[in-house]
């Protein structure tokens, strides 16, 4: 059972938020010439990482807020979390991840 | 017979408080204080249960929670508890257990041939016999259960009562031991908050077993009482940590009236199931004795050493006037000396050769003989051991040799050194490192997971003496203290000494030899009692492959039984490693999973059950309901009038009045629990243009639209009727069920997607409370309440009005869900209940009738009206609903308008919404009742649709549905065949979805 | 016709045991605000329509006896009101362009009191109400059993608010009622 640091609220119990998948999928502004494959691909396909994700979270029970949480799916630590609007953090040990 | 067993003194009894309780139907005495285990032992009653696969004789081998062997039935009727560990249960007067796993009786066991059948009940037994056919094992099913089995469950509901509860600290100390005592008093006095779980019923841990424990107690009271005094320390005893999981979140169930005796709690819970949320966390849960293992060690008698020093220091019984004890390392010495100083004949059976001249000359001074480099080579005795033959070892500790010895005994305390318990330290996600020093596991703490923070102190960290297990518990209370931000000034703790001898130079033997190779001969080698697994199912289990740790506990069950293996697991892993030639940590560990000890549901669910299992939402109507007799009906969380029936009535004769009431005077439905967002700001419009299908721009002020929601697969998720209050300014009303979803919908895409929309949406479902009047007679009630102007032109359908109803402020949309002309009138909740009874008592003349949510359907029905969750299933399109009506050609975006043109949103043959007319007009088909293509003797046939509306319609004189038919747009006009399960088939022909008023002139009325 | 009656959802139950009492507060006018509470526009609106002086860090709320302002979100505030609601709507509206929403009716208010408050609220509660970590001033959006509630504390003897959605009330209370004989 996590504790989640929503930005906005602070630090608190896993049982206020859900979680609503990968993060920084942005829905595509020429939906009208993509393809069946390229439409099909932002949809339904994700990244399912063993190990850090970028994930959208929402704070149900407390402010109402999306925010996105950098996490670790095997550890499950969360690295950081951050507004919609923040820049991404880095990964750990990845310099090139933006 | 009484109390044979029991010491004329010492032990933490309470002599002057007699307890009797009855065991298998018998009555006994014992004294406040006792556990069950040693109010038997105390009586000399040492044949506790039948194991759970060869029904072999078993007594209680410890005096702790990892007691495999002695569960009992406890208490009767509702109150009963199967799997109940004799060695946990505090005695209180009028207790009542059943030995388990036995019939007819304990002494006289049928299911004992188990045991002479026993070569053929092997390790992986059940997964070679029971695996084919597949529609055998419900015959197998039961002759496993009566076979092999434990407890019975409670049939009746039970009657306790549990309470859950979170709880928060800096510093949570697991263990009440010398080592947890001095962490948390360490961490209190550097100002942390604090709280100490022990299991027991009383704190000190190992001290309560040692031959000076009245001295011990009064250091623990002393450290209890000054702990006591603060108020940043909860102190809870009774209490086992359960599970360890992420970031510090423990959980402890703790037995708060369990030892008073069912039913005599007053108030207070059962149970409390503590869900502690820790900054830091130490781990002070001690250690658990190893049995040795060797040829038929778990007849009635054999005991745990420790656990023999337990009973008599603890408990002042003496569990056997001989006593053997068999050894592999220095603590079980002490356990001689005590049973000497109890009375007892002591025989010391070291495997070692090289026992100390210090521990030789104690025994000496005791007159208890010592066989050094010995082993056990047989038991004699079925019900209870009688005598034990004893036989000298190889040097390579491989085989027996010499002379055997038999030695009359009625206890054998045997002890293969101390595993410690890393259960806590595992679940955490932390891994642990092999200690050849003592033969066991320990946490590495230089692996333990980052969100977990933690540290071990005490023998669950490996170290066996008290002085050092207080040493580190203060370590550990300071640092854990520090961690979490609380570094006031360091405490000094009084350490303390008893006597006690420590495991010292362990020298292992994981495995006695017998005269015969292992797996041959009569004898057995268990190491899991539980679940009667012997060291010769490994050799098995090896022999077919299943190497792999995690492979082999599963093919024998190895610590799978309700005791998760705590004195069996080591044992198993040696034995494997030993076969294959590898190190134990080679073969590596099982995972340790919750919950350390078995723990009742009902107090996970604590006092969330009943009618706080799940909420009931109520509307503001919700009691006028009740009094006017409503059958409700569950509508996501929602109590909704269902029907209110009549003196009388059934459900279809209350529907098919309410229903025709409805198209012939005025009916009245609380719609209250319907999704209403307040949408604001100068984007709004584009919001809404965004998530419906249809066109927004043009709704003119005052004016209300139906709309359709897609999720971005194209599929229809919502639908609902919004409403333009003003410029910028909107109400949005959604889906009962769906409200909340609609809800997080649209804040998702604004916050995520759209950030720099002026948008504001906020819920307002219960702001209004709303009653719908329908019917022709509508217009003609609400013109009697309100002072707005009701006439045609003044509010025509689709529009909304503000002013009173009934005196109370209100905004009326005449909107309909039935076809009819009707009125929604919103009121603020808090004159709902006096909106529903002025509408009643004014309804009075025009006949006005309350219908329920069944009425709505039909009449919705009536009118091809679709319900979202009912005849949309999450995969057909507004074309699939024949709705392409409400889907603008016009605009260049909304949410899922690119899916609608995917090639399979597009194919032909996908299941369209259309009608149904059943030849037979009495016939109300089924929901979810197939068409089929081709009717065929029997199933499968091909299905090409199926029902997903289906009523009796009084207003269209005849049964009606509604279904999802394969091409039905293009088949309207055609018969179809519906196969019924019992081999029926009904013709109905396909048509379109308006049953009455198809050009839909009453609601325009 | 009688005058309409006031009803709210928990006008007939009350709570007072020892160390506990639990009363709903009946009708109050609440509104709920939107907007920017940095920007010009929006404090200008809370100094004159309400006569907060300054804006509020986030999980408090902060009293001046004719009004509460409490945060529940980066731009989102609550407000109960002594004054009639619609002006207030209507002139922040004008004032600032943003979101104004009168949700007296959506929630009911249960004033809770005495020693066993913090211990009755923990039984649902996930969050830590330590007066380390929940004192006078502050409060909290969080979830007890499976309702969302707001939470604030008045007076760390403690006198707490507990805010609920109408619907939620009569769980909300039941689950009060079982959880105080427990504490």
């Amino acid at each position: 059972m996590f504790i989640i640091n929503c930005p906005y609220c602070g630090d608190r119990d896993q049982t206020e938020f859900s979680c609503h998948g990968e993060a920084h999928i942005p829905r595509p502004t020429n939906t009208a010439t993509m393809t069946d494959e390229e439409w099909g691909d932002y949809v339904f396909f994700r990244s399912n990482p063993k190990g850090y994700h970028r994930e959208r979270w929402l704070h149900d029970h407390g402010c109402r807020r999306w925010f996105n949480a950098l996490r670790h799916t095997v550890t499950d630590e969360f690295v950081a979390t951050y507004k919609v609007q923040d820049p991404r953090p880095q990964i750990p040990g990845d310099g090139d991840q933006s | 017979m009484s109390q044979s067993q029991r010491l004329s003194q010492g032990g933490m009894i309470d002599r002057s408080k007699p307890i009797s309780f009855a065991f298998d139907g018998r009555q006994y005495t014992g004294y406040q204080g006792d556990t069950l285990a040693s109010a038997l032992l105390a009586n000399g009653v040492r044949l506790m249960g039948r194991s759970f696969k060869y029904h072999r004789p078993r007594g209680a081998i410890a005096a702790g929670s990892e007691e495999p062997n002695a569960l009992v039935q406890l208490e009767t009727g509702a109150y009963t508890e199967p799997n109940t560990r004799a060695t946990c249960i505090e005695l209180y007067d009028g207790l009542v257990a059943k030995s388990q796993n036995r019939w007819p009786s304990l002494e006289f066991d049928i299911g004992a041939v188990n045991s002479l059948v026993a070569r053929f009940l092997p390790a992986g037994f059940y997964y070679k016999t029971f695996m084919w056919p597949a529609s055998m094992w419900m015959t197998y099913e039961k002759f496993i259960r009566k076979a092999a089995g434990l407890g019975v469950s409670p049939v009746e509901d039970d009657p306790d009562v549990y309470h859950g509860t979170y709880a928060h600290c800096d510093v949570l100390v697991i263990g009440g031991g010398p080592a947890g005592i001095s962490a948390a008093t360490a961490a209190a006095g550097s100002g942390a908050r604090v709280m100490l779980l022990d299991e027991g019923s009383e704190y000190g841990g190992a001290l309560l077993g040692t031959s000076d424990n009245a001295a011990a107690k009064s250091y623990i009271d002393s450290a209890l009482g000054a702990l006591g005094q603060s108020e940043n320390v909860r102190l809870l005893s009774r209490t086992t940590a359960t599970g360890y999981y992420d970031y510090n979140y423990i959980t402890a169930l703790e037995k708060v009236t369990d030892h008073l005796g069912p039913g005599n709690g007053g108030d207070a819970p059962r149970q409390r199931f503590w869900k502690i949320r820790a900054k830091q966390v130490v781990i002070a849960a001690g250690s658990i004795e190893r049995p040795l293992i060797f040829a038929d060690n778990d007849r009635p008698g054999m005991m745990l050493a420790n656990a023999v020093g337990v009973y008599i220091n603890r408990y002042g019984v003496l569990p056997g006037n001989d006593v053997v004890v068999f050894t592999n390392n220095d603590s079980a010495y002490q356990v001689a000396l005590d049973a000497s100083a109890a009375g007892a004949t002591v025989t010391v059976v070291d495997t070692r050769r090289n026992v100390s001249a210090d521990l030789k000359s104690k025994l000496e001074q005791n007159n208890i003989r010592l066989f050094e480099g010995h082993a056990i080579s047989s038991v004699q005795g079925g019900k209870g051991v009688e005598s034990v033959r004893i036989m000298e070892l190889s040097a390579d500790g491989e085989s027996l040799q010499g002379q055997a010895w038999e030695i009359v005994c009625t206890c054998v305390a045997t002890s293969g050194g101390w595993t410690p318990s890393c259960h806590m330290f595992s679940q955490s996600g932390g891994k642990l490192k092999y200690e050849e020093s003592i033969a066991g596991f320990i946490p590495d703490s230089s692996r333990a997971k980052n969100s977990c923070p933690n540290v071990s102190a005490g023998s669950c960290n490996g170290v066996f003496t008290t002085q050092e297990c207080i040493a580190q518990g203060v370590e550990a209370g300071i640092s854990a203290a520090g961690a979490a931000g609380r570094s006031g000034s360091v405490p000094s703790v009084d350490t303390f000494a008893v006597n006690e001898i420590p495991q010292g130079a362990i020298a292992p033997l994981w495995l006695v030899p017998t005269v015969h190779p292992v797996g041959e001969g009569k004898a057995k080698h268990f190491h899991d009692f539980q679940n009667d697994v012997t060291a010769a199912d490994i050799h098995l289990a090896a022999r077919e492959g299943f190497v792999s740790v995690e492979h082999l506990k599963r093919y024998t069950t190895t610590g799978m039984a309700t005791d998760q293996g705590k004195t069996s697991n080591l044992n198993a892993l040696a034995i494997m490693a030993n076969i294959q030639g590898v190190s134990i940590p080679e073969v590596g560990t099982t995972t340790f999973r919750p919950p350390y000890t078995p723990l009742t549901l009902g107090a996970v669910g604590g006092q969330e059950s009943r009618e706080l299992f799940i909420q009931e939402r109520k509307t503001p109507m919700h009691e006028h309901h009740v009094a006017s007799g409503a059958v409700f009906e569950d509508v996501g969380d929602w109590k909704r009038p269902w029907y209110l029936p009549k003196e009388g009535e059934d459900m279809h004769a209350a529907v098919q009045r309410e229903t025709l009431a409805v198209r012939e005077s005025v009916g009245m439905l609380d719609a209250s629990t319907l999704g209403k967002i307040d949408i604001q700001g100068k984007d709004a419009v584009k919001l809404l243009e965004m998530v419906y299908t249809n066109n927004w721009q043009k709704l003119a002020i005052g004016s209300c639209r139906y709309g359709l929601m897609l999720n971005e697969h194209g599929m229809i998720f919502d639908d609902g009727v919004t409403t333009r209050l003003g410029e910028n300014h909107y109400h949005m009303t959604t889906t009962t069920g769906g409200a909340a979803r609609v809800m997080n919908w649209l804040e998702e895409w604004l916050q995520t997607e759209w950030p720099e929309w002026e948008v504001y949406c906020t819920s307002v479902t219960e702001q209004w409370a709303v009653l719908a009047i329908n019917g022709p007679k509508a217009r003609d009630l609400l013109r009697d309440l309100t002072d707005i102007d009701v006439s045609k032109d003044a509010f025509p359908f689709m529009t909304m009005r503000e002013g009173t109803v009934a005196d109370v402020p209100a905004r009326v949309y005449r909107i309909s869900f039935t076809g009819e002309l009707s009125y929604e009138i919103n009121v603020p909740a808090r004159y709902g209940k006096h909106l529903i009874e002025a509408l009643t008592e004014a309804g009075k003349k025009y006949d006005l009738v309350p219908y329920g949510t069944e009425t709505m359907h039909v009449l919705r029905a009536e009118k091809g009206f679709i319900i979202v969750g009912q005849d949309t299933d999450g995969t057909v399109t507004p074309h699939d609903m024949d709705m392409d009506w409400i889907v603008s050609k016009t605009k260049e975006e909304y949410l899922g308008n690119r899916a609608q043109a995917r090639v399979d949103t597009r194919r032909e043959k996908r299941p369209q919404l259309i009608g149904l007319l059943t030849e037979d007009p009495t016939v109300v088909l089924p929901e979810g009742a197939h068409i089929v293509a081709e009717v065929l003797d029997k199933p499968p046939m091909p299905t090409i649709g199926h029902v997903t509306s289906s009523y009796m319609s009084p207003n269209a004189g005849r049964s009606i549905a509604l279904a999802l038919l394969q091409d039905g747009i293009n088949r309207k006009g055609e018969t179809v065949s519906l196969s019924m399960m019992d081999g029926t088939v009904h013709k109905a022909k396909v048509t379109d979805t308006v049953f009455v008023d198809k050009e839909g002139v009453r609601v325009r009325g | 016709m009688d005058s309409p009656v006031i009803a709210t959802p928990l006008s007939a139950v009350k709570i007072d045991t020892d160390g506990f009492t639990a009363l709903e507060l009946g009708h109050i006018s609440k509104i709920n605000l939107r907007g920017d509470f940095d920007s010009p526009a929006v404090v200008g609106a809370l100094t004159t329509l309400l006569g907060m002086q300054t804006d509020l860090a986030p999980n408090t709320f902060v009293s001046n006896g004719a009004a509460t302002l409490f945060w529940l979100g980066p731009d989102e505030r609550l407000v109960y009101t002594d004054r009639d609601p619609d002006a207030i709507i209507s002139q922040w509206r004008n004032h600032t362009g943003t979101g104004a929403v009168d949700v007296s009716d959506y929630s009911t208010v249960l004033r809770l009191s005495g020693q066993k408050v913090r211990d009755v609220i923990a039984s649902g509660a996930p969050f830590d109400m330590h007066p380390d970590n929940f004192s006078a001033g502050q409060c909290v959006q969080t979830r007890f059993g499976n309702a969302s509630i707001l939470l604030s504390n008045h007076a760390d003897t403690p006198v707490f608010q507990l805010q609920v959605r109408w619907s939620f009330a009569e769980y909300v209370f039941n689950y009060i009622e079982r959880v105080v004989k427990y504490v």
